[in-house]
């Protein structure tokens, strides 16, 4: 993933943007967090926020025009926020202001021409910077025409209070001394410029002639002034205020936007560097932060009981609470994952970046990247359209094609998949009588280790209703893989089926797993595939007498796979009408839907986190949910939702509790596929098939079976470690419990099998596993 | 794994010599990394 593509991704997220209020505002004060600091009652960062980007709060707080909340959300409800209200308490409560940092002194001079707020501001600015600053102030006092503001609305003290701050710098400040032509003036504009290295002119509503600035003027006889930098026709002269606003446009938070725009113009100007570049946003933006207020009722705006003291603080913090704290985290809201790590796709995205660059030191990011389920909804329900399983996919197989993969993480899944796709499962034939197939049968490994029963059902009902034969593959369609990251194990894999597809004639294929569905829709472009449901719709169902089952209300699950599969979900829906069924719709559904837990191999990755995605998902409703994914049907029973799957309602009993069908482990799911495959072969083909005779047998109580699935230890594996134990006699004897004690490594895991002999079998006690080899 | 070397003593025996097992220094490999450990054995 090189930086450019980084970038281009992480540009579809929105949530780094500032709020509305926070854009409109000339300085940009972090409204947002000001007044989150008001909920809590923290005046004091309250204030630290609203000073950090306003250099006079006392007097702003009075007298700001509030630009802010021109981009306040609440418009598209009710009223904005009144933040300048909130602004005032803030400043009046405040107990302990932030500390002043005085910089070391550069020698570069710059004159401020005028005491008003820009100049003030450019002054007070380019001081913090270490710049000599001299001002030059026609009349008496600091503050220009502020002073024309009541008194009742602008107390003094504030003012000498805000202005007190100069006394803390080494700033010149020269009254009564005019620049220019007018009565007094001590010095010529252009003597002016001379004598200083940068100028920022500030001179308010004045009669630009009586100034001999020297400058040039629009056909108005207005200053030209460089909307962006703020420069005018003189290369070190800089001006802003009102003598760029105009006397009718007076506005204190222009002009202290205006004073801040100079001084950055002025320090990049002094330093000989670019004045244009990267100053996209300075002054009022409109922001590209996205933010859902559906569902947000009106609320009034909060009036102060004493309107002339402003908002006493439950006042406050109830007008505090009616702002919405704009954020996006749309994806975030909608996914347990995402949640999880607490943060959002961009940083997500720049974590994973990092983890992909770094040589040395421990990849942080490994398991975030892994523990996606890549179902899609954080694209669909982003208003950029970031996908964070685009990303976390791409990266798993630069991990994988590095070799920084870590086994531990899909080991087992794979391992599972090439059970699958092996001898014990893996069946291709034509219908019996038949040479050829017009439709194949794909009913998926899922859904044969997960209601094997119905797998035989399906095929006599498929060969009953489609003439000219239908044919049978058992498999796996390589999602593992493809999740995994391993691309050469996928491709491998597709191609193995492709052949085998092709090899029957390459009819169209009917499967019963949206998983399959998918991926042999998106990575066989040639073949044909349809899922049974919307070929069901077509053709009808198989209303045998044992089908029934009494019409109840089902909150319908619509897999991940299957997001923008519009017409099988409504193939579905029709089915579930034609059971006679009521459907309630879930909240996530259709195109929003989530994932169950079990997609891009989360479960295996991390049971935390898929337990996470599972709860929140069951919970959604009281109703009993219908699937037609048998590890959605899974993973939801697993957590003690009474749950359905489609195909088992249409092809079995209901006698038989369907909804509460307990989870087969991971050792049953291989016995489970195993023996759809062997009895298709008696049943249907009338073959001989020779069951595989194990040379152990063991008796695992049902609570160390439970510990050997959530460790994914198979019988199997158990079985290997006594068979080799009992047959080179290298175990340990436990003699406090009577107990033997071996391992064995077949592959790359070592399992250790904690056993007693019992009759003509053994006992398992405890079983676990590690990756670590011991060397010697 | 750890928890066995955390005991004091353990009351294993190798079947086939007849050995109690003791501590002793062992060498274990992960993902191309060396961890000398002391376990019984």
């Amino acid at each position: 993933m090189d930086q450019q593509l980084l970038r281009k991704r992480e540009a579809k997220c929105v949530q780094d943007n500032p709020p509305g209020c926070t854009a409109g505002c000339p300085v940009h004060v972090d409204v947002r967090g000001m007044i989150d600091a008001i909920r809590k009652g923290d005046y004091d960062k309250g204030y630290e926020l609203f000073h950090k980007m306003v250099p006079f709060p006392g007097i702003i707080s009075r007298i700001c025009d509030q630009h802010c909340r021109t981009g306040c959300k609440r418009n598209e409800i009710d009223e904005p926020i009144s933040i300048n209200a909130l602004e005032k308490i803030c400043a009046d409560k405040c107990q302990n202001a932030p500390k002043l940092v005085r910089p070391p002194l550069k020698n570069q001079k710059v004159a401020v021409v005028g005491a008003g707020l820009s100049g003030l501001t450019a002054a007070l600015e380019l001081t913090r910077k270490g710049y000599r600053i001299v001002i030059f102030e026609a009349t008496g006092r600091l503050g220009g025409s502020i002073w024309n503001i009541p008194e009742s609305r602008l107390p003094r003290e504030l003012i000498h209070k805000d202005f007190a701050i100069f006394e803390k710098f080494p700033v010149e400040i020269n009254y009564n001394t005019a620049i220019g032509n007018r009565g007094g003036s001590i010095m010529s504009f252009a003597s002016l410029c001379e004598n200083f290295d940068a100028v920022f002119l500030g001179v308010g509503c004045k009669e630009l002639n009586s100034l001999d600035l020297g400058l040039e003027q629009d056909a108005s006889g207005n200053l030209v002034i460089d909307p962006v930098t703020l420069a005018t026709s003189q290369t070190k002269v800089f001006a802003g205020g009102s003598i760029r606003l105009g006397c009718e446009n007076r506005s204190p938070a222009l002009s202290i936007s205006d004073g801040k725009i100079a001084t950055i113009s002025i320090d990049r100007f002094l330093q000989g560097v670019s004045l244009t570049a990267n100053r996209g946003k300075e002054g009022s933006y409109k922001t590209s932060l996205y933010t859902n207020i559906a569902g947000v009722k009106p609320q009034p705006i909060v009036t102060a009981a004493e309107p002339a003291s402003g908002y006493n603080e439950e006042e406050a913090a109830q007008e505090a609470n009616r702002c919405l704290s704009c954020e996006c985290k749309e994806c975030v809201k909608a996914c347990e994952y995402l949640a999880h790590y607490r943060g959002y796709p961009k940083k997500y995205a720049r974590e994973v970046y990092n983890n992909l660059s770094i040589v040395m030191g421990i990849h942080h990011a490994n398991k975030m990247i892994n523990s996606c389920s890549l179902c899609g909804l954080c694209e669909h329900v982003c208003p950029g359209n970031l996908n964070m399983g685009e990303i976390c996919q791409e990266a798993r197989q630069m991990m994988v094609a590095k070799g920084k993969m870590p086994p531990s993480a899909h080991e087992f899944a794979l391992r599972d998949m090439q059970f699958s796709n092996s001898d014990r499962f893996v069946l291709n034939r034509h219908q019996p009588g038949f040479t050829a197939s017009k439709m194949v049968f794909y009913p998926s490994c899922q859904l044969a280790a997960s209601s094997p029963h119905v797998i035989k059902k399906i095929y006599n009902f498929l060969c009953e209703r489609i003439d000219g034969g239908v044919g049978l593959m058992l498999g796996c369609c390589g999602a593992p893989a493809n999740w995994a990251g391993q691309e050469d194990l996928y491709k491998e894999t597709v191609q193995k089926i492709e052949q085998d597809w092709r090899s029957l004639g390459s009819p169209r294929v009917i499967t019963a797993c949206p998983s399959c569905f998918s991926m042999f829709k998106r990575n066989l472009p040639d073949m044909s595939v349809e899922m049974i449901w919307t070929l069901f719709d077509r053709i009808g169902l198989p209303f045998s007498e044992e089908s029934g089952m009494e019409p109840k209300k089902l909150a319908i699950h619509d897999s991940c796979t299957t997001r923008h599969e519009d017409q099988l979900q409504t193939s579905v829906r029709n089915i579930l009408g034609k059971l006679g069924h009521n459907i309630e719709e879930l909240p996530h559904n259709r195109d929003n839907t989530t994932c169950c837990g079990y997609g891009g191999l989360m479960i295996y990755v991390n049971k935390e986190v898929a337990h996470k995605v599972i709860n929140k998902r069951i919970k959604e409703s009281e109703a009993d949910y219908v699937t037609y994914c048998a590890m959605c049907r899974d993973n939801f029973a697993s957590q003690g939702k009474r749950v359905y799957h489609l195909v088992d309602m249409v092809f079995s009993n209901d006698q038989d509790n369907l909804a509460e069908q307990e989870v087969p482990g991971y050792s049953q799911r291989q016995e489970n596929r195993a023996r759809v495959k062997t009895s298709l072969l008696r049943e249907v083909w009338g073959e001989t098939v020779e069951e595989p005779q194990s040379d152990v047998k063991v008796i695992i109580p049902p609570s160390v079976r439970q510990v050997m699935d959530d460790r994914t230890i198979l019988v199997d594996d158990v079985k290997k470690v006594i068979a080799h134990a009992e047959s080179t006699g290298n175990k340990l004897k436990d003699l406090e419990k009577d107990q033997f004690i071996a391992y064995y490594q077949p592959v790359a895991v070592t399992y250790w099998v904690e056993y007693s002999p019992q009759d003509d079998g053994f006992v398992v006690h405890n079983a676990y596993s590690h990756r670590i080899k011991i060397t010697e | 794994m750890s928890n066995h070397a955390g005991q004091q003593t353990v009351n294993l025996v190798c079947v086939k010599c007849g050995i109690n097992l003791t501590l002793g220094k062992i060498a274990l490999e992960y993902l191309g990394s060396n961890f000398p450990v002391e376990l019984y054995k």
